[in-house]
């Protein structure tokens, strides 16, 4: 399994060991840079389209033409980097203790969640149609305990592997505090 | 004309600049890994103010007098 020792979150607890970093999908961020892609066939096309068919562009016009090319490709870079960053900081992040949901929406708004293995009661995973199949990408949702509300990782790869990785660290979890209760009862059995 | 072109053009970069600033902001406050931070931000930075700068470059050295001139 990957190693993500040097990997660092905002509220990370001393000791805490991340697990899992899982982003959306590949193909997710694809649809969206399709848009990108286009604009900028279409920028290329009428850069070499213009002066052919307005052959009696002079120096000027030409600059001006130009000017207005990188002038929508600054756009364009924005953009995409707007799209990327929504993405790229979309983010879950499973460590021993917990996890954690970062939604970032657009570069102003950012949600984080977190929820203890412990409280974990139900992992349900759905792929749904045929390019989520085709690439095994899907919805990964957690039921917790306290909470009416469910818990989920949007389009992340492979859900059914996230899936059994929550499962196991529930369960260790859940036997870590069975045996720590264990413990004290003994102890006090004992006097 | 030119002063009112020079004025929304300069409202623009400047919107353009602050936009690269919160993208900057972003990168280096929440990516997770610092190696693919750092490389991100040079990245980033480089290619924005490269066409940045071209487009600056473009635009002052339109003669926009006359080519206003022809338009108008």
């Amino acid at each position: 399994m990957r190693s993500f020792s040097k990997y660092h979150f905002n509220g990370q607890k001393r000791g805490e060991e991340i697990i899992l970093v899982a982003h959306r999908h590949w193909f997710n961020i694809f649809i969206q840079f399709i848009y990108i892609i286009g604009a900028l066939l279409i920028l290329g096309a009428i850069y070499s389209v213009f002066p052919v068919v307005f052959s009696e562009m002079d120096k000027n016009q030409m600059q001006v033409l130009n000017f207005f090319m990188s002038f929508f490709l600054m756009f364009i870079w924005l953009f995409a980097s707007a799209i990327w960053i929504d993405y790229y900081l979309d983010v879950w992040i499973i460590t021993d203790q917990r996890i954690v949901n970062v939604e970032q929406k657009g570069l102003f708004s950012r949600e984080v969640s977190e929820l203890e293995h412990i409280r974990i009661q139900d992992v349900t995973t759905d792929v749904k149609g045929l390019i989520p199949t085709i690439f095994n990408y899907g919805d990964v949702y957690i039921q917790t305990a306290a909470e009416k509300e469910r818990f989920a990782f949007r389009s992340v790869p492979d859900p059914y592997a996230i899936k059994n990785l929550v499962m196991q660290l529930q369960k260790a979890q859940i036997k870590e505090e069975t045996d720590e209760l264990g413990e004290v009862i003994q102890k006090k059995i004992r006097g | 004309m030119q002063n009112i072109i020079a004025l929304i053009y300069t409202i623009v970069i400047l919107l353009y600049s602050l936009t690269c600033v919160f993208v900057i902001y972003h990168i280096f406050k929440y990516y997770l890994n610092p190696v693919i931070k750092i490389i991100s931000i040079i990245f980033f930075a480089v290619v924005s103010f490269s066409i940045l700068s071209t487009n600056l470059g473009i635009f002052y050295s339109i003669d926009w007098i006359n080519f206003l001139k022809d338009i108008f």
